[in-house]
């Protein structure tokens, strides 16, 4: 490849991801979630910056190139190799211009490595509205490169920007940085402090003033918590409020889309593999995206205010008691929705250890796709009761989750050796309101990148599904018992029977690896409920309430279904959330020893509430 | 004294020198600390959390070993 490459680095809330945005607009290869960016982008210059094509890499936050986490360890090496092939590199280094003093050290260091740069000062508004006047020329020969400010609202100084990196894009890249000394760290920070002492205007700090006033309030003893309860209470019931119309429309918009594939050929083998095999399943993918979509939506939104690093200043305190930091905030709130966008933002974290306990108790935070299964069996058990009691019901699974969680952290902080490496050293960003549209792309993104990782995963296993319960082909009022899913259950009951299930409960429990929520419509399939998708729900109530096992004992009690819904709250049942432990932990130990704990632990807590109820 | 014992709100220090791994004084200096830097107590984060230090233009939440590492003396 013969284009250039524009690799954007910054200390975190430097305002990288936003001049990111600018460059490449909304079409953006990579993956980036909330929290952070946690891993390198990729995307296209936009035609109208500059005709020439241009790659351009954004990489996480990182405070130097001494890196310190995951995730600054990510940057270093998306600095010295690009992820895509290139002709010509150049550095863009995002420097905050109230922040100069200390940003200006990661460009010293991006410069001391011999690579081209170029410096993107932000905030440069903030600064103008005060009154306050950068002595650009002074910046420029102190670091022997182009300082082109920008306001990152409104794109001015965007095209400036571009051709300063064009010109000072070239074939050399960067030499391996020697650490340097604390002679060296003070001797050098002497230098920015005198640049940015001469720069900037003491009125700089008016622009804190407002911020501090706030911090008053949102960090206040007793305020502060109430709001922290108050914010995150509303982030939860947006999710779980604004996306259920959504989610419906989605739901129906499949099941009208299986029977029209079902119609193109009754009876056949294709048009059932269409409708079952590959639309139901895509279904099943794209349920949840209403709720993910509003989670990272409140989630970009906490954290361009500036409100996020409170929250996770807050949370610090008790969560270093379960070994943990406050930096594991955003993954734990994350895994309200989903455990994999959740593992993967604990890179943020410095230590090995906060981030190993904080992975392992991810799957404990009641995700999303076990929504459905909890709706029904909480259905079950609340029949004809008015609706404050499931809803109760489903916060005390919420809250249970949470503490489950905790007493599983403090067990493992107990039992693994003390890491010396824990920081938690947060940078308060000053309060700023986002720009609509620029966090609404962000959020796009975001979601997108959830499908397109989770997707394929649930997909793939929803269609392995559908070839176990359709082959062999048999009689088809025996098809289920005779298919090589059935087979297996069968062969399983002696497990699940201590549970109060039976084989084909036990063939749903199976099937909810591929994906939690699968159990639901798999239980449709095998107690062969049938009607339209309206009163699936309804129809599926009415024939667990009279399914009974082969000596006439009903399979679905008070205390089995208490049984289920335990074992659902704590069970691993999930493959991509297994994929992405290995991935993100390193380890297949860690992985295989977290599938096999949590899903022996969830069987033998639901035998005993079973044999006990 | 160190950091951490700063306890009046609004009361400001000076920075004399740092203690610690070297990996947290690093750290530290890259999130702006450093000598003859001036800062000032905040104030505390609820739930006997991190402590809030300004200094010049940044806000910096520290836990209390992490201030340790730093002596000050008051101005």
């Amino acid at each position: 490849m013969n284009k250039k490459i524009f690799t954007l680095v910054g200390s975190p809330n430097s305002g990288k991801t936003t001049l990111y945005n600018w460059l490449t607009g909304s079409h953006s290869k990579a993956v980036n979630y909330p929290g952070s960016t946690v891993e390198v982008q990729i995307g296209d210059l936009k035609d109208h910056w500059s005709k020439e094509a241009v790659h351009v890499q954004d990489t996480p936050g990182t405070y130097s190139l001494f890196p310190k986490s995951a995730d600054e360890e990510v940057a270093l090496k998306a600095l010295y190799k690009p992820a895509v092939e290139s002709a010509e590199r150049v550095v863009v280094v995002v420097v905050d211009s109230t922040q100069l003093e200390r940003h200006l050290l990661l460009a010293m260091q991006v410069k001391a490595a011999a690579f081209p740069l170029v410096v993107a000062l932000t905030m440069h508004d903030l600064l103008e509205k005060n009154k306050v006047r950068l002595n650009l020329r002074e910046l420029e020969q102190f670091l022997g490169c182009a300082v082109v400010p920008i306001d990152g609202r409104f794109g001015k100084g965007i095209p400036e920007l571009v051709q300063s990196a064009l010109k000072a894009a070239s074939k050399k890249s960067g030499v391996p940085l020697k650490h340097w000394t604390p002679e060296q760290f003070t001797e050098n920070q002497k230098l920015t402090a005198r640049l940015a002492g001469q720069t900037v205007d003491a009125n700089v700090e008016k622009v804190f003033l407002n911020t501090e006033r706030l911090d008053a309030i949102l960090l206040h003893p007793i305020f502060g918590i109430f709001l922290f309860v108050a914010v995150m209470s509303t982030l939860f019931i947006s999710i779980f409020t604004w996306s259920g119309p959504l989610m419906d429309l989605i739901d129906s918009g499949f099941s009208q889309l299986a029977e029209i594939a079902e119609s193109l050929g009754p009876g056949t083998l294709w048009a059932n593999f269409l409708s079952q095999g590959v639309v139901a399943s895509l279904g099943a993918v794209l349920i949840f995206v209403p709720q993910i979509f509003i989670l990272f939506l409140g989630l970009g939104f906490l954290e361009a205010t500036g409100y996020l690093a409170r929250a996770a200043t807050l949370i610090d305190r008790p969560f270093s008691k379960l070994g943990m930091s406050g930096r594991s905030f955003v993954p734990v709130l994350s895994g309200f929705a989903c455990a994999v966008p959740a593992m993967m933002a604990t890179r943020n974290l410095s230590s090995a250890r906060d981030r190993w306990i904080t992975n392992f108790i991810l799957p404990l935070m009641q995700c999303s796709a076990r929504l459905p299964v909890f709706a029904l069996l909480l259905g079950f058990l609340f029949k004809g009761e008015p609706g404050w009691k499931p809803g109760l019901a489903m916060a005390a699974i919420y809250f249970g989750g949470l503490l489950i969680g905790a007493i599983a952290a403090a067990v493992v902080h107990r039992i693994i050796p003390d890491d010396k490496k824990s920081f938690f050293m947060m940078e308060l960003p000053i309060y700023r309101l986002p720009r609509p549209t620029v966090l609404l792309r962000q959020c796009i993104r975001r979601t997108l990148a959830y499908v397109r990782r989770a997707g394929p995963i649930i997909f793939v296993f929803a269609v392995l599904l559908w070839l176990g319960v359709t082959f062999p082909q048999t009689n088809p009022e025996t098809q289920l018992e005779n298919s090589y899913m059935g087979q297996a259950g069968q062969v399983l009951e002696p497990i699940f029977k201590p549970m109060g299930v039976d084989w084909r409960v036990g063939v749903g429990l199976i099937s909810a690896f591929a994906a939690r929520e699968v159990f639901v419509s798999n239980l449709a399939v095998m107690f062969k409920v049938t009607g339209d998708e309206d009163s699936l729900q309804e129809g599926l109530l009415e024939t667990m309430k009279s399914a009974t096992f082969p000596d006439g004992s009903p399979i679905f009690t008070v205390g089995s279904v208490i049984a289920l819904i335990v074992f659902f709250m704590i069970a691993l049942q999930c493959m991509s959330t297994v994929a992405i432990a290995v991935k993100e932990s390193g380890s297949w130990k860690f992985a295989m020893s977290q599938l096999v704990i949590f899903n022996l632990v969830a069987y033998v807590l639901a035998v005993v509430i079973f044999q006990l109820i | 004294m160190t950091l951490n014992k700063l306890s009046a709100k609004n009361a400001k220090a000076i920075v004399t020198s740092f203690q610690g791994s070297t990996e947290m004084v690093e750290r530290l200096t890259e999130m702006g600390l450093h000598l003859n830097q001036s800062i000032e107590f905040l104030g505390q984060a609820p739930l006997g959390g991190p402590k809030l230090f300004k200094l010049s233009t940044i806000v910096l939440a520290l836990r209390a070993n992490e201030a340790e590492c730093v002596q000050v003396e008051l101005v």
